[in-house]
């Protein structure tokens, strides 16, 4: 099927790409091991469909394209989660140097 | 006793100079958050003689009042009184709010608008709304959750940490007043409302936004 040459191809071009940055040390070790799986077991769920199905089997869900549905949400959700807990901790690290701007501008304009 | 008035603003030049004007008199210092203001707020509080700190961007209610307080504490105050920048609240009403703070028979004083005002319907439902959220959060049994006038000693506002920017930062103070186990008091003040003051009033999508502000803020922690 054409997605599998698709789903392959950006497989490849990704790994290709984190092969680079690892050797620029731009990645660290752990991280380069982890996409590297991900990458590889998209690419290989992409050639044999069938291997979904199975794990679909063992947990009790439907078919092999449905987990990959439930999979994928749960780690939708999870990846928002933590960017909203990011943001928010942002926002109080800006608050906090404003306030310090704010008041270190008023301590300096006292003749 | 050195009571100061810490007064957040954004964008209050129509009502600042004349709020700053009334204050005279009724507190020994006047400190003005101008939280990112574009027009002339900061300029008007500088030339009314008040202590002027400016956020360069508009970070929030609860972060002008919480720098505000620093300012306050760093220059002396005994007694720190919160208010509100569009008229809304009476300068003559202070001392009923800082004298159980004086007298040592509360750490926190706390203005509500139901003990005596009469109060639009709409705003009204809203408000009670927040009071059984409040009284099931924090505890507290306290009739106006979001009243912006309140006087605190020295100890209790170096003690309360606000960490919510925005308008959740009424509420976590109650939070704080519960979980530092403050004795505070409820005093009955007039909240005057105004044309001006009921256009840029919370509604009903404040309610929801400081409901999921709060949530957030309790991830983070």
């Amino acid at each position: 099927m054409l997605i599998q040459i698709f789903i392959v191809a950006f497989a490849s071009f990704a790994v290709l790409r984190l092969i680079f940055k690892f050797r620029k040390k731009v990645l660290r070790a752990g991280e380069f091991v982890f996409w590297m799986a991900l990458w590889t077991v998209a690419a290989v769920i992409a050639i044999i469909p069938e291997t979904t199905n199975y794990l679909a089997g063992v947990l009790g869900v439907g078919r092999g394209a449905d987990l990959v549905m439930y999979v994928s949400i749960i780690a939708l959700f999870y990846a928002v989660f933590r960017i909203f807990v990011r943001i928010e901790k942002m926002e109080r690290d800006m608050t906090k140097v404003v306030r310090r701007m704010a008041i270190e501008e008023q301590k300096e304009s006292r003749e | 006793m050195k009571v100061t008035a810490v007064v957040p603003a954004y964008n209050e030049e129509e009502t600042i100079g004349r709020v700053l004007g009334s204050l005279h008199g009724y507190v020994s210092e006047v400190v003005v958050v101008d939280d990112g203001s574009a027009d002339a707020t900061g300029m008007i509080a500088r030339e009314k003689g008040a202590i002027v700190c400016r956020h360069v961007i508009n970070r929030g209610q609860g972060a002008a009042l919480k720098t505000g307080i620093d300012c306050a504490l760093e220059r002396g105050a005994d007694i720190i009184v919160t208010f509100d920048a569009d008229g809304q609240h009476c300068p003559e009403e202070i001392a009923e709010l800082t004298g159980p703070v004086e007298g040592g028979r509360a750490e926190a004083a706390l203005g509500s608008r139901f003990m005596k005002s009469e109060v639009p319907f709409a705003r009204k439902f809203l408000l009670k709304a927040a009071l059984v959220f409040t009284r099931v959060t924090s505890g507290l049994k306290v009739t106006d959750t979001h009243n912006g006038l309140r006087a605190f000693s020295r100890e209790a506002a170096k003690k309360i940490r606000i960490t919510q920017d925005g308008f959740a930062h009424a509420s976590e103070i109650l939070n704080e007043i519960s979980r530092l186990k403050l004795r505070y008091e409820e005093v009955p003040t007039t909240l005057r409302y105004t044309e001006y003051s009921r256009k840029k009033g919370q509604g009903i999508g404040s309610f929801f936004r400081i409901l999921f502000d709060l949530f957030k803020g309790a991830l983070v922690k």
